[in-house]
């Protein structure tokens, strides 16, 4: 048996999984599977003290809870379909404000094609429990095809022998073949992670900020409908909010730097903001948090028998956090059922993904620079406004403006695809000319 | 009155797609059934009624060829539509989403085997 074996995993073998979020869900989902089909007999335990039915922080994973388009087919493609009793509300639509004027952009086919979700039981102190917690749901999957959910809090890491063992709530978990860490930023399980000796460090982060909003279901019927409300304004340090429809909450997320109470305060009496919400909303969400957004990567985001996934590692730029998940968890699986569980083969076979999003964000860095730029111009922002509004009303209208911005915020795309997009001349003869056209008429005006 | 749901709802009776016409998407079943039909000279065959879960339409998009038979909804139906360029593209970076699909093949020529093995002896 040459070394290399002794990191392939065979009957018996044992996985742990720090974190019951969605990346260590999709790991032991895709694990559990991948090792039916090739026929191997693993189990995978899954270390997650939050129950997933509680409301408020306790119960929750603190986010904005939208399941991509692009995320929502391929789950089903793979099996995975999120039933009506954890669906809050399928989208079909975004409506963009801007400073200087709204408009809708509604999703080519005629269906509801992104879903919101809770993440966890709901708002602080919601009075019913009308629907699940989509991580509940995953983590139910995972467990309903053979993984083991311990409801305990890890607290030691260490390797003996070279294999890890888990400390947990004064219990002892050895002879790991593998352990995944896959916890949240702000879990005290990812210092575990870092005193592990194995050079991990956790990315760079900044604070967003999440809010409930609790709204009639009429209201939000006839307001809302089945559309995310999307918030451009030029704002001192803040890239975009996202307004959510659920239930009888709307769920509001935003995504800038050095967020704070008194900011978040502040946009929600934005005039944009309180358009959307009822002239008599006393301005008193009731539930909030200012949780910590990767921005970031680990340079070192395995060892042998060691890997990290989810918000722990990688994710994409700002949006889809639940669609990096499910890349990073499956690729984690594929490699180690597939592959094996030493460094190089998470080097060869996992770090090539988890460079893909790194490389992606560099261009989503890019395409938010554009953004702010369009924001921070009134001139460019009607212009683009403008060309939305075309773009809308016609049907064979190409649609090009409109579908980078579908993309932008949705997370249907990877922002290298948009990139692409975005360098193309038709879409910069609208923008140019439409700009054209209100800078002739606003000279003219002033003339 | 709006539809939360995911995907589109079908009335009973009402065409996901017909024979004949061009495959751009394939179909994950979310609510309801869809019964699968061929048009004969002489009349129509039911080949398949397909449950939730259950993935349809994924012929022409492998083939590239027409719809070989039509699907429709038996009584209300909801489908989530999965793009053709999406769905190639994910699965370009990852192989293993055919799995499903292979499994779901696989099963329909088992029951093809089945049907033929039937109509030709069927004291077996």
């Amino acid at each position: 048996m040459s070394a290399s074996d002794d990191y392939v995993l065979e009957d018996g073998a044992r996985i742990g999984i720090i974190g019951g979020g969605p990346s260590g869900s999709f790991t032991a989902i895709f694990a559990l599977k991948m090792a039916r089909m090739v026929g191997k007999d693993i189990s995978v335990t899954i270390f997650e003290p939050k129950d997933f039915v509680r409301c408020g922080p306790v119960g929750c994973n603190h986010c904005g809870g939208v399941i991509s388009e692009l995320l929502l087919q391929t789950l089903a493609v793979e099996g995975i379909n999120i039933p009506d009793t954890v669906l809050q509300r399928g989208i079909n639509a975004y409506h963009l404000h801007t400073a200087v004027g709204s408009v809708a952009i509604a999703t080519p086919r005629l269906e509801n094609t992104i879903a919101t979700v809770h993440r966890g039981g709901g708002p602080l102190n919601m009075a019913t429990h009308e629907k699940g917690s989509f991580d509940g749901f995953l983590l139910a999957e995972a467990v309903r095809l053979g993984a083991e959910h311990q409801p305990l809090k890890v607290d030691g890491l260490e390797f003996r022998q070279g294999k890890p063992c888990l400390k947990a709530q004064g219990r002892e978990f050895a002879d790991f073949d593998l352990v995944v860490g896959a916890s949240g930023l702000k879990s005290p399980s990812s210092q575990v992670l870092e005193s592990a000796g194995v050079g991990y460090r956790r990315p760079a982060s900044v604070t967003a900020a999440i809010v409930e909003i609790p709204l009639d279901p009429a209201f939000i019927a006839a307001k809302f409908g089945n559309a995310i409300q999307l918030f451009l304004l030029p704002v001192k340090d803040i890239k975009f909010a996202a307004m959510i429809p659920k239930g009888n909450y709307a769920t509001v997320c935003i995504l800038g730097k050095n967020l704070n109470t008194d900011r978040v305060n502040s946009f929600l009496q934005h005039e944009r903001v309180r358009g959307v919400l009822p002239p008599d909303w006393a301005g008193r969400p009731c539930c909030r948090c200012l949780p910590r957004m990767n921005v970031g990567a680990p340079r070192v985001p395995f060892a042998d028998r060691f890997v990290v996934c989810g918000d722990a590692g990688s994710t994409r730029l700002f949006k889809d956090g639940l669609g990096a998940a499910y890349l990073m968890g499956k690729s984690v699986a594929i490699t180690a059922v597939f592959q094996g569980v030493s460094a190089a083969h998470f080097r060869e076979h996992y770090q090539p993904v988890y460079r893909s999003l790194i490389w992606d964000n560099y261009f989503g860095r890019y395409l938010f620079c554009v953004t702010d730029v369009y924001k921070r111009f009134p001139a460019l922002t009607k212009a683009m406004v403008a060309v939305v509004r075309e773009e809308q009303s016609d049907p064979r209208n190409p649609k090009r403006f409109s579908s980078i911005l579908w993309n932008m915020f949705t997370g249907n795309e990877r922002y290298k695809n948009i990139f692409s997009t975005a360098v193309s001349l038709p879409l910069h003869l609208d923008i140019w000319s439409e700009l054209a056209r209100i800078l002739t008429r606003r000279h003219h005006a002033t003339a | 009155m709006q539809q939360l749901e995911l995907g589109r709802t079908y009335a009973d009776g009402e065409f996901v797609f017909r024979e004949g016409d061009r495959g751009d998407a394939m179909y994950v079943i979310q609510f309801g059934k869809i019964r699968i039909v061929k048009r004969t000279a002489a009349n129509e065959v039911t080949l398949a009624t397909l449950g939730p879960g259950e993935i349809l339409g994924e012929m022409s998009l492998f083939d590239q060829h027409e719809r070989s038979a039509s699907a429709v909804a038996v009584g209300e139906a909801r489908v989530l539509t999965v793009d053709r360029r999406k769905f190639f593209a994910s699965m370009s970076h990852d192989p293993t989403l055919a799995f499903k699909i292979l499994c779901s093949m696989s099963a329909r020529i088992r029951q093809l085997n089945q049907q033929v093995t039937q109509h030709h002896c069927p004291d077996l």
